[in-house]
């Protein structure tokens, strides 16, 4: 289906190509936020990224999935953006009140998820850029450790170690900081269930 | 003896990996042993794992998050403007048109001091003056000669204006026949 697609694209239909960024606009907008934590930021590296790929795509391949080199480009274009400006970190919050309508935690709770939030993605802002992109992709895009090694085009092995450093790394972060109790965690946690 | 540091280091990441994704590993049987008996390892792999929830627990909520409605009207307003721009030459003539015009830009700058040259290098109001007082001079004769109509005696073919300022009027010559001076001729 995909290389039917982008056939299509290569063909310069429009159509199909507005059909190519609704199936990928997503994932990759989720990845430009979940690395800059900016949602304006994330709207324009998502316009940037889908601009470059109409650029290029004459040079894409049809019979592989234009996914990871679409991450790529994103995360390129956020790593120039954060090195340019020092993006803040705080509108995951607002981003995700928004689609919290129905089923809003009471203030109390809700106050201290997003203290939890901030903490966390300070952490996250503080890794180096190659741990950082592991942690983006592996935890918040919820990408497989293949799929990881494949968008940033290293080695499986790579992605392993850099997650174990960003690990050790952010524990320490966490740790460090007095909001940081971690009464949040659920008894019937899953990392529970999988150490036990 | 039993070294306990050299222990956790080995075993941390498989305890680790055991932990976040449930693999395991040839080690990890010893590993979760070795988790029994070390408070340090103990310590860490709690930490480890509130940190992987509160990632999990940001990563569910960043993946509720969708762009804006209007990220594809805007994208396609943009590639629209592309596809209507026309082409008129290929990259590597527009590379050659472009230094073929900067040429002509610079040349008349750098060749010689003349045109603009000597007015774009050196703006001062001071390197004008020592050429202009005698172009003045001869300018404002011609004008004053264009506004008298010429005659036959006053401007007669070859001849020379004669209300021209004084050092800029031909001085003639007689050229008069070599006359002998009476000296023996040098050898050369």
């Amino acid at each position: 289906m995909d290389a039917e697609l982008l056939r299509r694209v290569q063909s310069d239909d429009l159509d199909a190509f507005e059909e190519f960024f609704a199936r990928y606009r997503s994932s990759i907008y989720r990845t430009a936020y979940g690395l800059t934590g900016d949602r304006q930021a994330a709207e324009e590296i998502l316009q940037d990224t889908f601009a470059r790929a109409y650029q290029r795509r004459h040079t894409l391949h049809s019979d592989v999935s234009p996914l990871p080199w679409l991450h790529r480009v994103s995360l390129n274009l956020c790593y120039s953006r954060l090195s340019r400006r020092r993006l803040t970190t705080d509108p995951i919050d607002e981003a995700t009140e928004s689609s919290r309508a129905d089923d809003a935690p009471l203030p109390a709770e809700h106050a201290e998820r997003a203290e939890l939030r901030e903490i966390v993605r300070e952490g996250i802002a503080a890794l180096p850029e190659k741990h950082r992109s592991v942690v983006v992709l592996y935890y918040l895009q919820r990408l497989s450790l293949q799929e990881t090694a494949s968008v940033l085009g290293i080695q499986l092995g790579t992605v392993k170690s850099r997650l174990h450093y960003a690990l050790r790394s952010l524990r320490t972060h966490l740790e460090g900081d007095r909001r940081f109790g971690g009464a949040y965690l659920a008894p019937n946690d899953e990392v529970e269930a999988n150490a036990s | 003896m039993i070294d306990l540091g050299r222990s956790c280091t080995r075993y941390r990441p498989v305890l680790v990996d055991f932990v976040d994704r449930g693999e395991v590993h040839p080690e990890t049987g010893l590993a979760l042993a070795h988790l029994d008996r070390c408070s340090r390892c103990t310590e860490a792999i709690e930490g480890t794992m509130l940190t992987i929830t509160a990632l999990r627990r940001l990563g569910d909520e960043v993946g509720t998050v969708e762009p804006e409605p209007d990220a594809w009207p805007r994208l396609r307003v943009r590639i629209t403007s592309w596809r209507r721009r026309p082409v008129y030459m290929s990259p590597l003539a527009g590379m050659a048109m472009s230094f073929a015009i900067v040429a002509v830009l610079i040349v008349p700058f750098r060749v010689g001091n003349g045109g603009l040259g000597g007015s774009a290098a050196s703006p001062t109001r001071q390197a004008a003056p020592a050429t202009s007082l005698a172009d003045r001079r001869i300018e404002a004769a011609y004008l004053a000669l264009s506004r008298t109509p010429p005659t036959s005696t006053s401007l007669a073919v070859g001849s020379v204006p004669q209300n021209l300022p004084h050092e800029i009027l031909q001085v003639r010559k007689e050229v008069h026949s070599a006359k002998p001076s009476g000296r023996p001729s040098e050898p050369i």
